[in-house]
């Protein structure tokens, strides 16, 4: 069953005097355990198309619908509920909160339904699986950028999402660690059944999904086996069904 | 090729894809498989396609063809049967029938080993699109952008054959032989190709919607 359909999304932007489209008649469905990557160059709308997903913005046109619910049906406090539920979000500008260690900032999301000593054990292990249990004491200035993405990313899977967004959670890192985290989001795919969008900057980094399609101009452009009624089945390769981060 | 190259003439450019230079590469590959190890047409377009990926896009003709041309030139010859008896001629497409196994020679081995230590040619781009670009008009701008989209399309459909395959530096971590690091560095090329024609119709894209948008930076200069 779809999780995640985007029905002719269309997002406009004014940009000085002229309007911009972000998105432009956007259609795309995600299952669950489906991890879609999308390719596109700064400005492309990538960030718009994730925005738009997890119920931030409103479209202009089109619908969102999550779990069979038209986002825009739902009030402003059961979309934030959303958010801390069952949609992840990863996003470049992401911060932890002032003061906290990045274990406690990742075990955050827990402390509510844990003891803070069960949750701290979770965020240890969510850290070790994006591959930042080191820094598990640092505070945010003392991280790199890599290490912040995959804080991040920690922060949004610990909540167990049902959906995860995830705006290039590979940037800032190197050839190694882009793989290390790619296998993370495919396991996590594969594993538990959440279902992923992915937004990328490069070739190399679209080859751990299932799907893969690109973005420009607010446009989606997709392979034609992603046409409607196409018959080509997806690899869902298992190859890193093992991987545990 | 000089002195060892038979009197045969160049075969002609199949189709406008590639052309003697192709030929020949396909050549000196089929030589390599047979210096690796023994086999046969069909076990080596396998092996071929295993080793070099899908974006030589292989015809399995010819590698027929290279082993006609090496086995001419003495690079390569069949194995005789166990009993001593003549080898029995190629069968290409008859379901159990005797196969040729060849192995490569000594001067076919030293042959080799010459491919390897000279340089690399490149072959040259030739796409149409870059000649519809060059030999197009402003009022087809608004199809060119169209095309642009269409040929983006057609390099996903190509990055999706790669979907799922392990990378260089993933194999690298985890100690592989060093044919299959070898065989995903090719892989890789194609994929660092598809990236950089993207990213190129992107900037074109661009390019010509900013020209349609100023329609006296496209006037003709008196």
């Amino acid at each position: 069953m779809t999780l995640l359909s985007l029905d002719g999304v269309t997002k406009r932007f004014a940009r000085g005097y002229r309007e911009l489209d972000a998105l432009d008649g956007v259609v795309l469905d995600v299952e669950r355990g489906d991890f879609v990557a999308i390719w596109g160059a700064s400005r492309s709308g990538k960030t718009t198309l994730l925005r738009v997903a997890a119920g931030i913005e409103a479209p202009d046109e089109g619908r969102v619908t999550f779990d069979g619910r038209d986002l825009a049906s739902l009030s402003r406090r059961a979309r934030a509920r959303l958010l801390l539920t069952d949609i992840g979000c990863v996003w470049q500008t992401g911060r932890i909160t002032r003061g906290l260690s990045v274990l406690d900032h990742v075990a955050l999301p827990r402390f509510k339904e844990r003891s803070h000593a069960q949750a701290r054990v979770d965020a240890h292990a969510v850290l070790e699986r994006v591959g930042v249990a080191q820094s598990a004491n640092a505070r945010w200035h003392e991280l790199t950028d890599g290490e912040r993405t995959r804080v991040a990313l920690a922060h949004a899977l610990i909540r167990r999402p049902r959906l995860l967004l995830a705006d290039e959670p590979t940037a800032n890192l190197n050839m190694i660690e882009r793989e290390q985290v790619l296998g993370v989001l495919r396991s996590v795919a594969e594993e538990a059944g959440v279902a992923i969008i992915m937004t990328a900057p490069d070739a190399p980094n679209l080859l751990q999904s299932h799907r893969l399609m690109s973005l420009d101009r607010g446009r989606l452009i997709k392979p034609r086996s992603e046409q409607r009624g196409a018959l080509i089945e997806f690899p869902r390769a298992t190859r890193r069904g093992g991987l545990g981060g | 090729m000089g002195e060892l190259a038979p009197s045969i003439p160049p075969l002609p450019a199949a189709g406008g894809q590639g052309g003697a230079n192709d030929t020949m590469s396909v050549k000196y590959a089929v030589l390599g498989l047979l210096v690796q190890r023994r086999g046969y047409g069909y076990d080596l377009v396998q092996r071929f396609e295993e080793q070099v990926g899908p974006a030589w896009q292989l015809n399995a003709g010819a590698i027929y063809v290279a082993l006609d041309k090496l086995e001419q030139e003495g690079l390569v010859r069949p194995i005789t049967g166990v009993d001593g008896e003549a080898p029995t001629t190629r069968r290409r497409t008859t379901r159990g029938a005797p196969r040729v196994i060849y192995e490569a020679t000594v001067r076919g081995l030293e042959r080799f080993e010459d491919w390897m230590a000279t340089g690399s040619s490149r072959s040259p781009m030739r796409e149409e699109l870059h000649l519809k670009l060059a030999l197009s008009q402003p009022r087809n701008l608004p199809r060119l952008i169209e095309l642009t989209y269409e040929q983006e399309q057609a390099c996903l459909e190509r990055l999706e054959q790669h979907l799922g395959s392990a990378s260089f530096d993933d194999l690298l971590a985890s100690a592989q032989p060093w044919s299959a690091v070898a065989s995903m560095m090719v892989r890789d090329a194609e994929i660092a190709h598809l990236q950089a024609t993207v990213e190129w119709l992107r900037r074109i894209r661009e390019a010509m919607r900013w020209l349609q948008e100023q329609p006296e930076a496209l006037r003709p200069r008196a």
